[in-house]
């Protein structure tokens, strides 16, 4: 069993994987699927999580008002960059005016796909477990579409990458990814 | 790396993710209204005076905070705060923050008809570098002075 850690700081709060084909060493994924989600991008088309199925997909809620959040954005940024191959892919979803959130995606330099949480933007976070609506808060999904982990607060960038690299390893990437 | 092994309780939850939060015994992240309290501190015929408790490593944003009362018993003055913190951000510039407590002064501009009301606070905070909590609200009951209804 393998089981995805906390991070300092905050906490990332893990399903359990229990072992699968012990042959293979695949690890069989944890037992709760992601929320369906469909947002709107930036440019206005509908998203859905679905369309990144068979990559590990990371899921932030952030907005511009929020201090901490545009900390760690810089940090996703690079870590998207340096994942991308190994079948990783972040997506953004902020909950706040568009025009603001556009504004800070090019001054962050956001290279990701960002949808635009307004409306009940709320209570999706919820279904993703974030019952007080705090922000930051990062959700990671492995290929199978199930939530590995959620996170309420700044993500230490090494706590999430060795939560994708548990990941990206369980479940070989090739043959299995489609282009974000 | 600090382990977690926490189990999610989700079998009689209408969303299967509600209580992963609170399964945690890890730095618990206590709703706002628990960790920024505000209290009717005095009412006097000019203003009403509100006093705000805030916990440890938690601080509230000056710009946030609205005012208004229901029903419209007297017209709100330009609320006056203690003194804030100055904090400048990359990416906000300078903001003004309170942190520990803040008072703030509303001034009443006329009489107000009726002998209450209840007043609407907005406001909105986070925990140090760590994260923040949507814009929220709370609901003081404003009694006014004999006298002046």
């Amino acid at each position: 069993m393998v089981v995805l850690g906390c991070a300092l700081g905050g906490f990332w709060v893990s399903t359990q994987y229990h072992s699968g084909n012990s042959e293979s060493g695949e690890l069989s994924g944890p037992t709760v699927a992601a929320p369906a989600l469909r947002l709107a991008d930036t440019r206005g088309q509908y998203r859905e999580l679905a369309e990144w199925r068979g990559k590990v997909v990371v899921v932030n809620f952030w907005a511009t008002w929020c201090a901490p959040c545009l900390q760690e954005i810089p940090d996703f940024v690079r870590i998207q960059a340096a994942y991308a191959d190994r079948g990783v892919q972040f997506v953004g979803i902020a909950l706040d005016a568009p025009d603001a959130v556009m504004r800070f995606a090019q001054d962050l330099g956001i290279t990701y796909p960002i949808l635009l949480g307004t409306g009940d933007a709320i209570e999706v976070a919820r279904q993703f477990g974030n019952t007080l609506g705090v922000l930051p808060y990062t959700a990671v999904i492995d290929q199978q579409g199930h939530l590995a982990d959620v996170h309420a607060g700044v993500v230490q960038a090494e706590d999430l990458t060795s939560l994708l690299d548990d990941l990206v390893a369980a479940t070989p990437v090739s043959g299995a990814l489609e282009s974000g | 790396m600090l382990l977690c092994s926490l189990l999610p309780r989700f079998s009689n939850a209408a969303n299967p993710l509600d209580g992963w939060l609170e399964t945690t015994d890890e730095a618990a992240i206590r709703p706002p209204e628990e960790v920024f309290i505000a209290s009717v501190e005095q009412v006097t015929q000019e203003t009403i005076s509100i006093r705000w408790h805030i916990e440890p490593g938690h601080y509230l944003y000056r710009n946030a905070f609205r005012f208004s009362l229901q029903p419209p018993a007297v017209s709100l003055g330009e609320p006056a705060y203690s003194e804030a913190t100055v904090v400048t951000d990359p990416h906000f510039g300078v903001s003004e923050i309170f942190r520990d407590s803040v008072r703030v002064i509303l001034p009443l501009i006329g009489e107000p008809s009726g002998f209450g009301a209840t007043l609407r606070i907005d406001y909105q905070g986070c925990i140090e570098n760590r994260l923040c909590y949507p814009p929220a609200s709370t609901e003081l009951f404003v009694t006014f002075p004999a006298g002046i209804s």
